[in-house]
């Protein structure tokens, strides 16, 4: 690739890699993971995909171990809840955005996306901030389009349960002078169908 | 049905996104944007540097000399590149040091070298007999209630996509000081010269133990260590303990095998805390009971220590084999290997490969985070 097919790619790409990173930590480390990305790609050209869709996946998956590698450092003693650790020590980078940056009506799906698994969070996070489609997907999470799929399904029904939890909350708190059995909840479905407890959201850095 | 599903999660979690689109839109045109590019193509696209990882197994294995010295200067080469026009400096005024992955250590019980495939023998036996010398170890005097651990870590550090990626390699010698409400003092000093053979020149006592200087002291607040807490083990019981040592290890998923996890935990007890030989006893009684653990036989460590080598039994699957090494006398941890098995983990370097060790050299009580040589 020389270096004029490079300035091209980059103007379609930078944007792209730097939003994904953005999405998930400061922005001036989102700056350097896209500038580390970019970087690699320039180096690498022997192995980058030649089709769009596929350098773009490429690139994303390069950003994410880099901000896994970044965070696994800057975190390594700090007190993380243990899906937030298993998280990382398999590679999947948590989002450290403020919680209050987050649009506030929202709130009850961005509570309930923060109380799931990282990797829950993060097939979620590659469709609705990314705008991955499930090649792209099946790409960056190194499985078949089908299991990208099935995990996509399964994270979304988790997400619906405890969204469906979270509005109970809030619908609690607003019958607060009710009698108790207005307030009953349906607990016949849990927050979590593999049965696991979540515990409380855990502390930011 | 699939786009509807992909529809389905956006209407989800329409309003979330932390950072829309055109927040991003022509960021490439920016300052930063546009200094980033200039940067990047004043680098040469260095073909032969990206040609790695290069077959680590054929080295692994004793192959020529000769090829592998080109696979070190080419593995070398590029990891060079990679943290020079990455920037990834972990020490800008001592950079780290650079090298292919180092060769696995010699156990007995391998014949051929090959980590991977090696079966060994059951570990039970063994870590019965190890229980038993720990429970009976005769502990150091204390002289403070900090706990203080002095260990040599060579960390992978990797870059990667494609089919390929780069790796480089980041030695550190590594001091903790635990309180006992779980403030942590720690001093990493980066880019000791990891020798190419994989060993370490050992530090005098003294020059590494001094926790006023070194390339980064962080210190941290109370509840940061697990350290405080690792005395208690001794007596909580096989099951509670077994638990404990998974949830630490961060192993939630229901069915995730156990052994691994409880290897990393292990290791990961070690990192901070001064191990009494009744916690070790427990420690070691809980992993013969678990009849996925196997033993590698004997070896000796990369600071030249003899040990005894366990591991998890070779079906068991899991992209990197985490051994333990213990001193056979005192039945203390003295180091850990970690051994990329499979290429799917993502480290980007042919499996299998060394991708880290740490080597406990020093643990004791201490009045006052200076060490022990150098002052107190």
């Amino acid at each position: 690739m020389d270096e004029d097919q490079f300035a091209a790619m980059y103007a379609d790409l930078y944007p792209v890699v730097l939003g994904y990173a953005a999405r998930r930590t400061d922005w001036h480390v989102a700056e350097e993971i896209a500038a580390q990305a970019l970087t690699i790609a320039w180096h690498r050209g022997d192995v980058l995909p030649l089709d769009r869709d596929g350098r773009c996946a490429w690139l994303i998956v390069v950003a994410r171990n880099l901000l896994a590698n970044s965070q696994r450092a800057r975190l390594r003693a700090a007190h993380l809840d243990v899906r937030i650790r298993a998280g990382l020590a398999a590679g999947v980078p948590m989002v450290e955005l403020d919680p209050a940056s987050i649009v506030a009506d929202r709130i009850v799906a961005s509570t309930a996306m923060r109380r799931l698994g990282p990797r829950d969070q993060e097939i979620l996070q590659l469709v609705a901030w990314d705008g991955l489609d499930l090649t792209a997907l099946s790409r960056v999470l190194g499985c078949s389009s089908t299991a990208a799929a099935m995990r996509l399904h399964r994270a979304r029904r988790r997400l619906e349960l405890l969204m469906r939890a979270g509005r109970q909350d809030v619908d609690d708190v607003g019958t607060e002078a009710s009698p108790p059995g207005d307030t009953a909840r349906d607990t016949s479905s849990g927050p979590d169908t593999d049965g696991r407890d979540i515990p409380a959201v855990p502390p930011r850095r | 049905m699939n786009d509807a599903e992909l529809l389905r999660v956006r209407r989800l979690l329409d309003g979330t996104k932390p950072v829309p689109e055109r927040v991003v839109e022509g960021s490439h045109e920016r300052a930063a944007g546009r200094r980033a590019l200039a940067q990047i193509v004043a680098t040469a696209p260095d073909a032969a540097s990206a040609r790695i990882p290069g077959d680590v197994r054929a080295a692994a294995r004793g192959g020529a000399a000769r090829y592998r010295t080109q696979r070190r200067v080419a593995l070398g080469a590029m990891a060079a590149c990679v943290l020079v026009a990455i920037g990834i400096v972990v020490n800008p005024a001592a950079p780290p040091a650079v090298a292919t992955t180092p060769p696995p250590l010699r156990y007995d019980l391998v014949a051929d070298g090959d980590i991977s495939s090696a079966v060994g023998d059951a570990a039970a036996p063994v870590l019965t007999r190890l229980a038993t010398v720990a429970a009976g170890r005769v502990e150091a005097p204390r002289s403070g209630d900090l706990q203080y651990v002095r260990s040599e870590r060579w960390t992978f550090v990797s870059v990667q996509g494609g089919d390929e990626s780069g790796a480089a390699v980041v030695p550190s010698a590594v001091l903790t000081w635990a309180a006992s409400d779980g403030s942590l003092r720690r001093s990493t000093r980066s880019g000791e010269p990891l020798l190419l053979n994989g060993t370490f020149a050992v530090s005098p006592d003294g020059q590494s133990a001094d926790g006023t200087r070194g390339d980064g002291i962080e210190q941290f607040g109370p509840g940061s260590s697990g350290a405080p807490g690792v005395a208690a083990l001794a007596s909580v019981g096989p099951d509670a303990l077994r638990s404990t040592l998974l949830e630490r290890a961060g192993c939630v998923a229901p069915n995730q095998p156990a052994a691994p996890c409880l290897l990393d935990a292990v290791a990961r007890i070690h990192d901070d805390a001064v191990v009494a030989g009744k916690v070790d006893a427990a420690v070691w009684s809980v992993l013969a009971a678990d009849p996925t653990i196997v033993t590698l036989g004997r070896v000796t460590d990369r600071a030249g220590r003899d040990a005894v080598a366990l591991t998890t039994a070779v079906d068991v699957k899991a992209p990197v084999r985490t051994i333990l090494l213990i001193d056979p006398g005192t039945a203390a941890l003295v180091g850990v290997e970690q051994v990329l098995l499979s290429e799917d983990a993502g480290y980007g370097v042919a499996a299998p490969a060394v991708i880290g060790f740490v080597a406990f050299l020093e643990e004791a009580w201490v009045a006052d985070p200076v060490g022990l040589s150098g002052g107190t």
